[in-house]
């Protein structure tokens, strides 16, 4: 097998792994291989959910997704030139809020993320839905892998592991999605089909 | 508050009593204990991920002082700032009077048990703060004006009718006992309270000492939201929290949410290190981490407990113990319930006498220290916690009756015993014999007797000796 071959192999091997255990937590996934393919599920996921509003990270790791393209359909916001204030209020009535994940893990099906000035927290935190894009080229097998990715003298100010949606069983055991955190979460899974790796 | 008040004996009668709590707290324990041991039956990892876990924390425990310098001149470059608290009331003075500085009257709090030991929230209410618990559980068990009942599900005792009568009162509404709509109900209530509030408060799963961060491991999200919409965030962890580096808290990351709730990783872990940075739009604009000691020092100098201070609190031991079965979280008294309760409680508190009492409510079975993650001999503890107490307050009627019933026992009339035990534990003989001896009767109240064997173990041992013999 080419290195090629066997690279492809293994991120295949990764995204199905990271999709199981995502699937067992209550998230949903979908696997498509090419940046429109992932672009026109976005829509589909924002339209279904009748999405008005989206707020978005503005990380390099959504650029395969042409989101000004959906700016006829929704009212996009993204975290340039805006107050706090603002961005909080975007945020607490968005339909939806959209990340590009750094990382995921394959044993748990976690996305990470960290806060910085492009990608802050409250996008994952406050809308009801969390569609995130995941490359499988940056699927790592564990927690203690995904936090190497960090130097670890120059930590994010928040690194977010996210392993499903918000839940409770406080209530009779009886588990609810959703008590604070978004009730959904959705995640495309960008596998390409070809050895081109970003 | 840590200590408890009256005895044990009288709670458990109590809760004992209360057919419905017992009901709750058996579904409780038994649910999460299967949960933790399905997930582990199905990891053939686990032993290591479990010993790995524990030479973490044997080590985090050993270098206790080093790391927690460590970990202070790390916050320090990150701009968090630390802050030491020796007692209950040190620790509740430093976020008072933090939060008079940053002028914050309204509170969002996530769980935090240190927070309950050391009686914060009576604390800052005292101060004329409003403190919101935004846990669904907690939240639930302050509106009841009650204490948590096990460490990870605090309001097991409540039922969905309670909870719809606590959130009608609260809220002046009329709601369905329906889960997802209360649910829904919550997020409303407890959105409004996040953003308007003032500070976050929380507490601290994990410090990790190269990088000055603090772990948080929440379901709800209810950790994150505290952390990412007030202007300033107080966490408080105990002395004991911190873990060397990213590695040690990635082995924490295994075992903690596993041996909790059989999760492979709860919804939400956020590794905190430092305020808000440069151009971020959301996240406190202010960090401080209260460290408490309040008794752990000691216990630390204490060659026969300190490894106690191993417990990362995942309330595994409880939910395998007999006796937290049947008598439940509230009948500890304190903060902490169950065997690591029996174990902590007395060592934070040895001026406490109704404390001591705790180390009693055992069977010394061991399941305790079987189920613990971090290999915590719990059950030795105990006894070592016994012996302590027998030397300090020697009990002279129990010394003079065991001296009896070690006689009766080696004597001859010993062998009318079993025919009695199975007399009592017969059907219509039970109930004569339990009108007869009144004492009997109160003691059957709560407890069945287990039938008797047909055949006892004295009569089989000749047989079974001599089949042990022939196997050699």
């Amino acid at each position: 097998m080419s290195t090629n071959a066997s690279a492809r192999a293994a991120s295949t091997l990764a995204a199905n792994s990271f999709r199981e255990a995502l699937l067992a937590v209550g998230g949903e996934v979908h696997l498509v291989h090419t940046a429109a393919e992932a672009q026109a599920c976005l829509q589909a996921v924002l339209e279904e959910a009748h999405v008005r509003e989206l707020v978005h990270h503005a990380a390099e790791t959504l650029a395969p997704l042409q989101l000004s393209a959906l700016a006829q359909q929704l009212q996009l916001t993204g975290p340039h030139g805006i107050g706090p204030q603002a961005h909080r209020e975007h945020c607490a009535r968005a339909g939806a809020g959209l990340t590009g994940a750094i990382a995921g893990i394959a044993a748990t099906g976690t996305l990470v993320l960290a806060a910085a000035a492009t990608t802050p927290r409250s996008t994952s935190l406050l809308p009801p839905l969390h569609v995130a894009l995941l490359h499988s080229a940056r699927i790592v097998p564990d927690i203690a892998a995904a936090l190497l990715l960090f130097p670890a003298q120059a930590l994010p100010s928040q690194i977010i592991n996210i392993t499903g949606p918000s839940r409770t069983g406080d209530i009779e055991h009886d588990l609810t999605t959703g008590v604070h955190g978004p009730a959904r979460l959705v995640v495309i899974l960008l596998h390409p089909e070809s050895e081109h790796h970003p | 508050m840590l200590s408890p008040q009256g005895h044990f004996a009288e709670r458990a009668k109590e809760a004992v009593a209360d057919a419905h709590l017992r009901a709750a707290v058996r579904r409780t324990v038994d649910r999460l204990r299967d949960l933790r041991r399905t997930t582990e039956a199905n990891d053939s990892a686990m032993p290591l991920r479990r010993e790995k876990a524990r030479l973490v924390r044997e080590h985090s425990v050993a270098a206790l002082p080093h790391l927690l310098e460590q970990f202070t001149q790390a916050c320090r470059r990150n701009g968090t700032v630390v802050h030491r608290a020796a007692d209950a009331a040190e620790a509740c003075g430093i976020a008072l009077s933090l939060l008079r500085t940053h002028a914050a009257r309204r509170v969002v709090k996530s769980k935090s048990m240190v927070t309950e030991e050391i009686g914060l929230n009576e604390a800052l209410e005292r101060d004329g703060i409003e403190v919101t618990e935004t846990d669904l559980g907690e939240w639930i068990i302050q509106l009841a004006g009650e204490r948590p009942s096990h460490i990870i599900l605090p309001a097991i005792h409540k039922t969905r009718h309670d909870v719809q009568r606590l959130f009608e009162r609260e809220s002046g509404t009329t709601l369905s006992p329906d889960t997802a709509r209360l649910c829904a109900h919550a997020r409303i209530r407890l959105r409004e309270k996040f953003l308007q509030a003032d500070a976050g408060i929380s507490g601290a799963n994990f410090a990790v000492a190269s990088t000055g961060s603090i772990a948080l491991f929440t379901n709800e999200g209810n950790g994150r939201l505290v952390t990412t919409l007030p202007r300033v965030h107080i966490a408080f962890m105990g002395m004991e929290r911190v873990v060397a580096d990213l590695d040690a808290l990635a082995s924490m990351a295994e075992v903690l949410p596993r041996s909790a709730t059989g999760q492979k990783l709860t919804s939400y872990c956020t590794v905190i290190t430092g305020p808000r940075g440069p151009g971020e739009l959301d996240g406190p604009e202010h960090l401080h981490v209260i460290i408490v000691d309040n008794g752990r020092s000691a216990v630390w100098r204490d060659p026969e407990f300190r490894d106690v201070l191993r417990c990362i609190r995942c309330a595994a031991c409880l939910n395998v113990c007999p006796v937290y079965a049947q008598v439940g979280g509230h009948s500890y008294g304190g903060t902490y319930p169950g065997p690591i309760g029996a174990v902590l409680t007395p060592l934070l508190r040895p001026e406490q006498r109704s404390a001591t009492e705790l180390a009693e409510a055992s069977t010394l079975c061991a399941a305790c220290t079987e189920a613990c993650p971090v290999g915590i001999p719990l059950h030795d503890m105990l006894v070592r916690l016994r012996r302590r107490e027998q030397a300090l307050h020697p009990h002279r009627v129990q010394r003079l009756m065991l001296r009896v019933a070690m006689r009766f026992a080696r004597s001859a009339k010993a062998g009318a015993l079993p025919a009695l035990l199975r007399a009592a534990s017969h059907g219509g003989t039970a109930i004569v014999l339990r009108k007869l001896v009144p004492a009997l009767d109160h003691w059957q109240r709560t407890r069945a007797l287990p039938p008797a064997p047909a055949q006892t173990f004295r009569a089989l041992w000749p047989q079974l000796a001599q089949e042990a013999m022939n196997e050699h």
